[in-house]
């Protein structure tokens, strides 16, 4: 009886344990056949959410032999949304938003080894360590860890033009610049007199034949605040001229100098200064925003301004749009880098920093990985990349004679893009420089062309990422300084002898410590 | 007596120089005041009915100069303004009825002072006045109870109100007994009372309640935003605080993109503004008539 037990025992024994292996065989091969399965949670259009399975979703499926789980659910653009939903505890794999800021207060993005980048991103990074290294790690690293994908955008790298009106210029007779940039004349290699001169013509020339005293040389708005991101918004050119990019770290002699602290920049208001007093800057400016300016700038009582590339290209809605709806006559003309005492520049926006993405914090190694290795492509591989973003050659767009990419309206509606899935399964921004004009629509390129091509874009310098305590300082320097910039510029203030008390409550109220941490930071990158 | 001599004088004399002076400045003052409440109103309006370059023209705008209804036809174009429109409505409606038919069972059953447990019950509810369980709590709940993107999940929840009930209830108590009493004399059922006795004495605070649930779905819109994500149940005010409040900020997170950046144009902006608020301001002034007599009983009595 007890043989026999045993037996039984050992047979079920047996029985089992080979149950399992097979069943454990089984495992593995159904593993190798199994596809990664990759939450993704790309950019979808306002107000319109991503469907399931779209063309480039099985595109990139089969491509990289991969199972994307889109968040079909979220609006990107809503971010109480997907707060809400990661603070719940549901995380993406991949999430087409930088780690800093709300996504590592949640505590919802993963570490990502530097090494990894170079082991399966290496053309990635190349790009990224090409254009800004210092900017687009600096980005994704908080507490001494990389935290994110660093990205960068060449787009916004040309430098702001100064646009102004050609009824104007041949009303005050300025000549209109030879240059032509996709049909529009462009002037690259003025004095700063000269721009000056033009500006005051507008204001005491009557350039509207009215015979009014009413209309103003240049008008820069903005809501009366430059900050950083806004330094094309500021005179750009003007203070590109002395050699300026204002609110920027720069080197100078091995260590970071903060721009606004400059004798360069002190020259520049005190020139600005006289603008003012010739009466060349709508004295409103200070007080104008957006829908001041487009309502002024259409009116024709302002004859110039200075914007982001994106602002003063010809655009149906914009302010240089609506002013050729108006008068076909005001076509656009563009200055850039009237040369200076410090020689010729404008402001741009830095190339790094933006478009940075982030790896969910439970995607495993193996995961994160496979992430890095399908975005290398998708990001350096142009047939991959607009594939996935803008279809099919001959289908869904076309070249026009000057090489720019002309998209089949039919499905360029906000509705035709998410559907196609275009945008959803990349990062920010192709990354090499002359295919990302050609991709920009024909009104945005243009100043973006005349800013990349004339190559007067001044270094953005470095961006030193703030802690809580060194943010809530910096906005204590940034009222201090906007308080002195408009009150150099409207003569409240003689600049001359309220430079050093200037400059010493800068120091002393935080910019002596914001300048070494800004210097730590720069060497830590390098 | 000083009184009565007063009223005689305006009786033989109605409107003397100092009445005549006094009416003058009020009616000026109310004029001013109204043009400031009804202006803003009307310059929308304006902005919906003009093309877009009047918009920006400069100066005073008193009437129509370059006028167009392209705004109009592009905003009943668009399918979302409909279907916001309809899930806006039926919210309200059914979130209203939901909200006074919860509010008026218990609140009339809390009325009644020998309802056992009823002090208990009106602490737990006063409870939730000043305390919540949180956003992601409530958020992950309703999930569980898989009311996200569900209709629902914007009537549920703000169907019981702490607040109504307590102003319901307060009104309940100030209905003198006797009337009740008197019913029951005379036989009649529970139900009975409540609808024939309890009901119409108690229009102004369902009037008032009623009104004070319309506004608040019709301007709710967080809601919609955190449990309905699918834009077929988009809600009006969402809907135009896409159009008014992100337009702003065209930003750079759009910009960038290698798009036209959406931009909706100020007239388009105006006719939304002008479509979504009509019904409230059409319905306001004929429920208002209830509204203070309503919130003032309902409040006061303890």
């Amino acid at each position: 009886m007890k043989v026999r037990t045993i037996a039984l025992l050992a047979l079920a024994m047996l029985t089992a344990g080979g149950a399992l292996w097979a069943a454990g065989q089984e495992g593995e091969a159904a593993a190798a056949d199994e596809r990664m399965v990759i939450t993704w949670f790309g950019i979808n259009s306002r107000g319109v959410l991503l469907p399931e399975n779209t063309v480039s979703e099985q595109y990139v499926e089969e491509r990289y032999n991969v199972e994307l789980v889109p968040w079909t659910d979220v609006d990107i653009y809503q971010g109480e949304q997907w707060r809400l939903k990661m603070a719940s505890g549901e995380v993406p794999d991949f999430m087409k938003i930088g780690p800093r800021g709300a996504l590592y207060d949640l505590g919802v993005v993963r570490e990502l080894p530097r090494e990894w980048f170079y082991e399966h991103m290496p053309n990635y990074v190349k790009i990224v360590d090409r254009i800004d290294p210092a900017g687009a790690w600096n980005d994704v690293t908080i507490d001494g860890r990389i935290m994110g994908l660093p990205g960068v955008n060449v787009a916004v790298t040309s430098g702001a033009a100064l646009v102004t009106r050609r009824d104007w210029m041949e009303a005050v007779g300025v000549e209109i610049p030879e240059k032509k940039m996709l049909d529009y004349h462009y002037a690259d290699d003025w004095s700063l007199e000269q721009l000056e001169e033009m500006l005051y013509q507008y204001r005491h020339g009557d350039p509207d034949g009215n015979g009014k005293k009413d209309t103003y040389g240049v008008n820069n708005y903005s809501g009366g605040t430059p900050s950083w991101g806004g330094a094309w918004d500021f005179f750009p050119n003007e203070f590109g001229a002395f050699g300026v990019r204002i609110h920027s770290w720069q080197e100078q002699s091995g260590a970071l100098e903060y721009a606004n602290v400059t004798p360069e920049y002190r020259d520049a208001l005190r020139y600005l200064n006289t603008w003012y007093e010739k009466e060349i800057i709508d004295p409103e400016m200070i007080s104008d925003g957006r829908k001041e300016f487009n309502q002024k700038y259409t009116n024709s009582l302002v004859g110039a301004f200075e914007q982001t590339p994106a602002w003063t290209g010809p655009r149906t809605e914009g302010p240089v749009g609506l002013l050729l709806k108006a008068n076909p006559a005001a076509e656009p003309v563009y200055v850039i880098g009237p040369e200076g005492p410090g020689g010729r520049g404008t402001a741009n926006r830095p190339a790094g920093g933006f478009g940075s993405c982030s790896i969910g914090v439970h995607a495993s190694d193996e995961k994160a990985i496979r992430i890095m290795q399908i975005l290398d492509e998708i990001q350096t591989n142009m047939d991959v990349y607009h594939q996935i973003t803008k279809g099919d050659e001959g289908i869904h767009y076309d070249y026009d004679a000057d090489g720019l990419m002309v998209p089949n309206p039919e499905f360029q509606t906000a509705q035709g893009v998410t559907e196609m899935g275009w945008m959803y399964f990349t990062m920010w921004n192709v990354i090499t420089p002359d295919i990302t004009l050609s991709r920009l629509p024909r009104w945005r390129t243009i100043p973006h062309r005349i800013g990349v091509e004339t190559g007067y874009a001044l270094d953005a310098g470095f961006r030193p990422q703030w802690d809580e305590e060194q943010r809530t300082m910096e906005n204590e320097l940034r009222s201090m300084e906007n308080e002195f910039f408009w009150k150099a510029i409207i003569g409240e203030v003689d600049v001359d002898a309220a430079w050093d008390a200037y400059v010493s409550q800068w120091k002393r109220i935080g910019g002596d410590e914001l300048t070494a941490e800004a210097n730590r930071q720069w060497q830590a990158t390098r | 007596m000083t009184l009565g001599l007063r009223r005689g004088r305006r009786a033989l004399n109605p409107r003397s120089a100092e009445d005549v002076v006094i009416d003058t400045a009020t009616w000026l003052v109310m004029i001013a005041f109204s043009v400031s409440v009804i202006y803003p109103f009307y310059k929308i309006f304006l902005d919906s009915i003009s093309t877009p370059l009047e918009v920006y023209r400069i100066g005073l705008k008193l009437w129509p100069r370059a006028t167009t209804l392209d705004a109009y036809g592009s905003v009943f174009s668009r399918n979302t303004i409909g279907i916001a429109y309809l899930n806006t409505v039926l919210r309200t409606v059914a979130g209203t009825t939901l909200t006074l038919l919860v509010s008026f069972c218990a609140a009339y059953a809390l009325s009644k002072r020998f309802l056992p447990g009823n002090r208990i019950i009106t602490l737990l509810m006063i409870f939730t006045m000043f305390f919540s369980g949180g956003l992601i709590a409530t958020y992950l709940w309703m999930k569980e109870l898989g009311l996200h993107n569900n209709r629902l999940a914007l009537i549920l929840p703000p169907a019981a109100s702490a607040y109504y009930i307590i102003i319901m209830r307060n009104f309940f108590r100030a209905i003198p007994p006797d009337l009740e009493e008197s019913a029951v004399m005379d036989g009649a059922s529970v139900y009975r009372i409540l609808f024939a006795i309890v009901v119409p004495v108690s229009l102004p605070v369902v009037a008032t309640i009623g009104l004070w649930s319309i506004v608040f779905h019709w301007n709710s819109w967080f809601d919609a935003l955190i449990y309905n994500s699918q834009p077929r149940l988009l809600v009006l005010q969402l809907m135009l605080r896409r159009i008014l409040i992100e337009n702003q900020a065209t930003t750079l997170f759009e910009m960038e993109l290698e798009s036209e950046a959406t931009f909706v144009e100020e007239t388009i902006i105006a006719a939304t503004l002008f479509v979504s608020i009509g019904p409230v301001i059409l319905i306001y002034p004929f429920i208002q008539r209830f509204f203070v007599k309503g919130i003032m009983t309902g409040s006061l009595k303890g």
